[in-house]
């Protein structure tokens, strides 16, 4: 069964981009995206998935508070936290709340990518 | 005072002499026993009241406010110890002389004393400048008492106090809120621009991946990844100085880490015949810091120095423990390291050394400005400050205050 990723900001080129960047790899991944908390939470309503990639800064619920309801509802799915914020106070949060990776803009898709690989096979 | 007592004491001692003579001749012998009562309690009155005096005079002599007091022309009549030492004159050298040779602004104080006397205003936690017999500005804070003495005449008592520290602490309070603004700034507009190129370096390499690495459309667009890439690091140094990370400080010492960031530098110094020497007082060597936002510090003041002696030129480090000296002003209890770096290049015009620490100020064609933000930054983080002095075509010298902590106090 495929593999279900859900990439939630409200930066459309970042979404996108990402997107496409595990489309052309090829992998047997079914890849959703989100422009909000909000959104990602309606979606994972809906089925279930494997891995929430999230911003922090968003409008509505941040990605900080995206990651603790996930954690709560949902422990098998695992969260990658990306941001614009260069600060590692978030860091420390975000690893505090369970996320499993943690990664600044602008970051090296390949290497991103190379983690959700690990991950999700 | 003392003078009138010490009359009043020969009187008395007279007059027990001659009362001690009559009662030869046996006429007061009755008497004798009253008068020697009275003698006896007028001396211990004596001691009593100098003893009050002497109590005193050791207060306004020794009392940490400098006190000076004056005629009713504003002539000096009186100085305490600490006013005598601040002012570096001997008593006998101003006594006399009309107070206001002592500042800085004499007419001001001319007008000052006017007031006292004319309208009988009373000054209190003004500020001024003392002008010091070796001819140094030193800002004081004073209060004035106009003053009726037992002759009727009246007088001035002025109490004052150094304020440089506090002149220090207030500049650099000012610096840090400074900062703060231009920092929030910047760090808010990084966090805007990072966003956007978060999404172009993803996109771009998302698309890099679909041309063949031998295509001139690959390298034009890695080009793109790799500008984007240089303008992130710049924006990531706005953020060291807007947001530093929260310091995780633990004793370290002093000289390891000098000489780690002496070694980082020696190739550069070498090469820009730059010497160096260091010296580590007693003390001074165990230091609570974070120890990379610390190595930041000293790496910034050394490329300071090495930029500041184009031609070569001779950098010291010297630390010492200064146990009544304050890092900051909202330390608990006295007790700084001081570190030292000076360097014997072009130093700074008084004009422009407070705009050295503004973010963005550079006087390098190829400098962004923001090292010493930077540092000041992260030892505001460290419970530590900054001050430089600096004498044209002599040098500068850039001293950190780091609070001092006893490591067995502290553990125990």
């Amino acid at each position: 069964m495929a593999r279900r990723l859900l990439i939630v900001d409200d930066e459309e080129t970042l979404t996108f981009s990402l997107y496409q960047s595990f489309i052309i790899s090829k992998k047997d991944y079914e890849v959703a995206t989100a422009a909000s908390g909000e959104e990602a939470l309606s979606r994972m309503a809906e089925k279930p998935y494997d891995l929430i990639i999230t911003d922090i800064f968003m409008p509505g619920i941040s990605g900080l508070d995206l990651l603790k309801v996930v954690k709560e509802k949902y422990p098998s799915t695992e969260v990658m936290v990306m941001t614009a914020y260069g600060s590692n106070d978030k860091k420390d949060e975000a690893e505090e709340l369970g996320a499993c990776y943690y990664v600044e803009k602008p970051f090296e898709m390949k290497v991103l990518r190379q983690k959700v690989f690990d991950l999700l096979g | 005072m003392s003078k009138y007592l010490e009359e009043q004491k020969e009187n008395i001692q007279r007059v027990n002499q001659l009362v001690t003579d009559l009662s030869k001749a046996g006429e007061v012998r009755e008497q004798l026993a009253h008068y020697k009562e009275k003698y006896n309690r007028l001396i211990k009155k004596y001691e009593e009241l100098d003893s009050v005096f002497q109590f005193h005079k050791r207060i306004v002599q020794n009392i940490s406010s400098g006190i000076i007091t004056t005629d009713q022309k504003g002539d000096i009549t009186f100085l305490n110890k600490s006013a005598l030492e601040l002012l570096g004159y001997e008593s006998r050298e101003v006594l006399g002389k009309p107070i206001h040779t002592l500042f800085a602004e004499p007419q001001k104080v001319k007008e000052i004393f006017q007031q006292i006397f004319e309208q009988h205003k009373m000054f209190e936690s003004q500020e001024i400048n003392l002008k010091s017999s070796g001819d140094e500005i030193v800002p004081i804070g004073f209060s004035t008492t106009l003053f009726e003495f037992a002759n009727g005449q009246q007088g001035v008592v002025f109490i004052f106090r150094d304020i440089r520290e506090q002149i220090n602490f207030r500049r650099q309070m000012s610096r840090m809120d400074r900062l703060a603004t231009l920092g929030e700034l910047a760090a808010g507009l990084a966090h805007e621009i990072r966003n956007p190129l978060g999404g172009i370096k993803t996109s771009s390499e998302v698309l890099l991946e679909t041309f063949s690495p031998g295509d001139f459309r690959a390298q034009l667009v890695s080009r793109v990844v790799k500008e984007i890439d240089r303008s992130n690091a710049l924006l990531q140094r706005f953020f060291n100085f807007a947001k530093p990370s929260r310091p995780k400080p633990a004793f370290h010492s002093l000289p390891n880490i000098v000489d780690g960031v002496f070694l980082l530098l020696r190739s550069r110094m070498l090469k820009r015949k730059v010497s160096y020497k260091t010296e580590f007082g007693s003390d001074s060597t165990n230091i609570y810091i974070d120890e990379s936002q610390f190595e930041q510090v000293i790496l910034n003041l050394l490329l300071n120095a090495m930029d500041a002696m184009p031609e070569g030129g001779h950098i010291e480090l010297v630390s010492s423990y200064e146990p009544h000296t304050l890092a900051t002003a909202g330390q608990k209890e006295p007790g700084a390291i001081l570190i030292r770096v000076k360097d014997d290049g072009a130093g700074i015009p008084p004009e422009k050394i407070e705009n050295i620490f503004l973010p963005f100020y550079t006087t390098k064609s190829d400098g962004v400005g923001l090292g010493l933000s930077i540092c000041i930054r992260l030892l505001d983080e460290n419970a530590g400050r900054l001050e430089v002095e600096s004498e044209l075509g002599r040098g500068t010298v850039f001293t950190i205050y780091l609070p001092y902590i006893n490591q067995t106090q502290q553990e125990s």
